[in-house]
């Protein structure tokens, strides 16, 4: 009996310290993060749960909101080139979100879609406007490959702590899709923990690998990148490039499965009522000529972006043009500084049609 | 099978301590909850044949020992186990015999030999009478200590199981929850991590043996054998504080096998703290007797010391070799048992050489104490490449190059831990590997708890973040940490070693000596801080593991 009563006091005080933990957590996103808008920018002064895939997977509440919303999704040039803050600024202070994904490819854009359904309310689904920027990578990939493999960087983010199971279009939440926000605001203490820990745990992994001379390929890091001369920085860049094989020496195919799930993703959103704007982003002019791929892509795209227009609420915005080869750092990504052209372009070319249904 | 994080473990343990309390370890039940137990682990009943059969087969060279009392019939009983024992084991020797032709389960069987062995030996002595069957299977399938040890005697375990189960206090709760917390830390957080940095250079390490790169080779060995000395530790230990704290929970009281074996003198002195009730028994059953017999025959004054050498020369080849079952394990024996003779010659010579007294004066100065407990530990680092290396690793380890580097490992590994030992030292006296345990650190009578307790805290909040600080300086400089960030995770890296220090119940001692004044409130300060430390292991777990446990989805 006197251990029952010890252990339930021990099991009720580490209740307590959850809800405490709980609240820290929460405190700790007002300040550091947003709880207003989703931003899963990669950005190293950003700390801990906010940013990449967590933030996708487990920052998805402030999507409970209703109202109008803007939601951006692609890869790493829409989550570095469309920046919320200055979308938001052009469009009347619109809520603007970005689930963009590094390296995401169009099967992971209908699973943001859908990660983005699960906590939309669905009477706010009318309100909310997709923006998906693409380039000609996301249409590419190695045969039969549904993104270098069978799954992928979300998939494994969401299995983390067994919140889902399956993967791609058959992810699924394991609890009641009514819960979801709730265990999505419950593991938030864990999942700033993990984060901690995962950060602590890469600087000694390659502190001990930097000590002990274990070479790896080396990092990228765009930071670094930004701060070489012009020229050492365009010799890297054209070692950096897209190439159009991949490490194993395959050749990466323009995938026109993967233009018709773009024209899927369309219809899907239409049917939910909700707006699609389809936009195509920009690259420096000397990527554009000296990829065959790209040309190959401009070629291909036209019937399947020509389907788009049948859908009721779906847009195709061309932002391909326009923008100085001084504005990208490397093959695909724009400075900083650049960034509100992006922002002013796009928001100038869909001021428009979001005012349509207003 | 049973992993002591499944949650078969906890509802069996949480069982096992209901029933054995409420029937006052009713043999009957006891041996219920030993076959459960033992039936986890083995996947049909003809794989637990064999198993069955050598304890069978213990229980007759039990009785037989008993009824003849003749040292030729104990000879041949023992021999005749061990053989069996071997013979299912599959060991290399005796690779000529045909073997059973399905599979079968050994689990505990090296532990069980240990206990039939004692047994058959005591009763042929007349010092213990043979046990009723019953109480014969509880002892050698005794759940807490059936997979691996400890090693309990059996006049220890049969006084306990005979008299009336102590009464529970909320000390003896304490205390085991203590144990769990402290063992679930090493097992699931400090051996993984460990085991990380293990996976991490050990490779890396085979590559260089290959190719023959010297510097490259021995800091990868030095590194790869330090992390499998520090996982086998608290992987082991961890076990033993996990079930030594359930055994306490059901009331009975398990042998301690470890004794803070990294604050060891000598190797003499190691064995003594490591694997205590392995030790004990090669002491027991083999070196003592063996020592005896070479006195009877050859003792005199001046040749005891050496009969002394030889005795634990062979009795640590022998507990080499009961390791494992190939070639490998020989040498592993080899070495322990080289590495103990050179230690007690290295004493016999310098007491000889200096005089006792002076010898022993200088055995206590510090710088002493640092250099022997470094080769202790460099020694012991390398001689357990055994457990770990591969077969074809260990031949180019036997070549004139690697064994250029073994030696040389040996050498580097045991200065770096005798710097390290004395810069710990120096900064922090003795606190952070003993915990605040040790008799000249009990915090003073009145007055300076808290300072204490300070002191403690400090120690591990520095090296937290003195470690960090050492990362950042080995990380590539191009790496983007701004410094908001690197001070993040200093911070974030001291708050993590206050938390360590927590889990292995470093601030336990002075945090008792300080709430001492708190009189009732005292016992519920302590349950708090206790569980915090569940909670802390908890979190870090679930981190660890990236897995929720399964049952709250199953909720809904």
């Amino acid at each position: 009996m006197r251990a029952i009563r010890y252990a339930a006091y021990v099991l009720a005080c580490c209740l307590v310290f959850y809800l405490a933990a709980l609240a820290v957590a929460t405190v700790y996103i007002n300040v550091i993060g947003s709880t207003r808008v989703v931003d899963a920018e990669e950005d190293s002064q950003a700390i801990y749960g906010g940013v990449g895939p967590p933030a996708i997977i487990y920052g998805r509440r402030p999507l409970l909101q209703t109202g109008p919303e803007l939601i951006v999704l692609g890869a790493s040039d829409a989550l570095v080139g469309l920046r919320p803050p200055e979308l938001s600024s052009r469009l009347g202070g619109m809520r603007v979100h970005n689930l963009s994904l590094n390296s995401g490819r169009m099967a992971d854009f209908e699973t943001l879609v859908s990660l983005a359904y699960e906590i939309i309310p669905p009477r706010n689904r009318r309100n909310v406007t997709f923006v998906i920027g693409v380039f000609y990578g996301n249409f590419y990939g190695l045969r039969d490959s549904r993104n270098f493999g069978d799954s992928t960087i979300l998939d494994a983010e969401a299995h983390r702590f067994g919140l889902y199971a399956g993967s791609g279009h058959s992810l699924r939440p394991r609890v009641p899709r009514a819960l979801l926000p709730t265990f999505l605001l419950a593991l938030r203490p864990i999942v700033i923990a993990s984060e901690s820990w995962h950060d602590l745990t890469s600087l000694y992994s390659s502190a001990i690998d930097a000590g002990l001379g274990i070479k790896h390929k080396k990092e990228f890091y765009p930071q670094a990148l930004q701060k070489l001369p012009e020229a050492e920085r365009r010799k890297v860049i054209m070692k950096l490039r897209l190439d159009d094989h991949d490490p194993n020496g395959k050749k990466y195919v323009l995938d026109p499965g993967r233009l018709q799930e773009m024209v899927n993703l369309a219809q899907r959103i239409s049917a939910e009522g909700s707006r699609l704007i389809v936009v195509d982003l920009p690259i420096p002019s000397w990527h554009a000529d000296e990829a065959p791929n790209f040309h190959l892509y401009q070629w291909e795209k036209r019937p399947y972006f020509s389907k788009l227009s049948a859908f009721p609420h779906v847009y195709y915005v061309n932002m391909q043009d326009g923008f100085a080869d001084e504005t990208f750092y490397d093959s695909t990504h724009p400075f900083p500084n650049a960034t509100a052209q992006w922002a002013a372009r796009l928001s100038t070319a869909i001021a428009p049609i979001l005012r349509e249904r207003d | 099978m049973v992993s002591f994080t499944s949650p078969f473990f906890f509802v069996f343990c949480l069982t096992a301590i209901f029933l054995l309390r409420m029937t006052s370890a009713n043999a009957l039940v006891m041996g219920a909850l030993n076959l459960v137990f033992v039936a986890s682990f083995i996947p049909a009943p003809l794989a637990a044949l064999p198993l069955l059969g050598f304890v069978c087969f213990g229980y007759c060279a039990i009785r037989a020992a008993r009824r003849f009392q003749v040292n030729a019939v104990l000879i041949l009983l023992v021999a005749g186990t061990v053989f069996l024992f071997a013979w299912l084991k599959r060991y290399a020797i005796l690779s000529f015999l045909p073997a059973p032709n399905f599979a079968y389960a050994t689990i505990g069987i090296s532990y069980i030999l240990f206990r039939i062995l004692h047994l058959v030996i005591d009763c042929s002595d007349g010092v213990l009478e043979p046990p009723p069957p019953l109480a014969f299977l509880n002892y050698v399938f005794f759940f807490p200590n059936f997979v691996s040890g400890p090693i309990q005697r059996y006049e220890d375990f049969h006084a306990q199981v005979s008299a009336p189960l102590p009464p529970v206090t909320w000390l003896t709760i304490h205390e085991a929850f203590g144990r769990l917390v402290k063992g679930y830390f090493f097992v699931v957080v400090a051996s993984s991590a460990a085991s990380w940095i293990f996976d991490h250079a050990h490779s890396s390490f085979y590559a260089a043996l290959s190719r023959q790169d010297g510097p490259a080779t021995i800091a990868l060995f030095s590194v790869s054998a330090t992390s499998y000395l520090v996982f086998l530790f608290t992987n082991f230990a961890g076990y033993m504080q996990i079930v030594i704290g359930v055994g306490q929970l059901a009331g009975f009281t398990l042998p301690e096998n470890f004794n803070r074996p990294f604050a060891s003198k000598n190797f003499l002195d190691f064995w003594a703290r490591w694997h205590i009730t392995l030790s004990n028994w090669f002491k027991f059953y083999l070196y003592n007797p063996l020592l005896k017999a070479m006195a009877s025959r050859w003792g005199t004054r001046a040749v005891m010391p050496y009969l002394g050498v030889i005795g634990l020369f062979v009795t640590f080849l022998v507990m080499g070799m009961w390791h494992g079952s190939t070639v490998i394990y020989v040498a592993y024996g080899v070495f322990l048992g080289v590495g103990i003779a050179i230690n007690q010659l290295w004493q016999v010579w310098m007491t000889n050489r200096l005089s006792a007294p002076i010898y022993h004066e200088l055995r206590e100065r510090p710088w002493y104490f640092q250099v022997s407990r470094g080769v202790t530990l460099g020694y012991f680092s390398v001689a357990i490449t055994a457990l770990w290396i591969e077969p074809e690793q260990a031949n180019r380890l036997f070549s004139p190059f690697g064994l250029t580097v073994f030696a040389t490992t040996i050498v580097i590994l045991s200065a770096l831990i005798a710097i390290f030992g004395t810069l710990v030292d120096a900064a922090f006296g003795r606190m952070v590997y003993d915990g605040g345990g040790t008799k000249d650190l009990d915090p003073p009578a009145s007055g300076s708890h808290m300072r204490y307790l300070g002191a403690i805290a400090g120690c591990y909040v520095v090296s937290g973040a003195g470690l960090t600080a050492l990362a950042f300086y080995f990380t590539p400089a191009e790496h983007p940490y701004s410094t908001a960030h690197k001070l993040f995770l200093l911070v974030l890296a001291a708050f993590t070693a206050f938390l360590i220090g927590a889990l292995v119940g470093a601030f336990d001692k002075p945090i008792a000596h300080a709430t001492s004044y708190f009189g009732n409130r005292r016992e519920v300060f302590l349950q708090t801080w206790m569980a915090f430390r569940i909670f802390i292991l908890a979190g870090i777990s679930t981190i660890m593991a990236s897995a929720i446990p399964e049952f709250i989805y199953r909720a809904f």
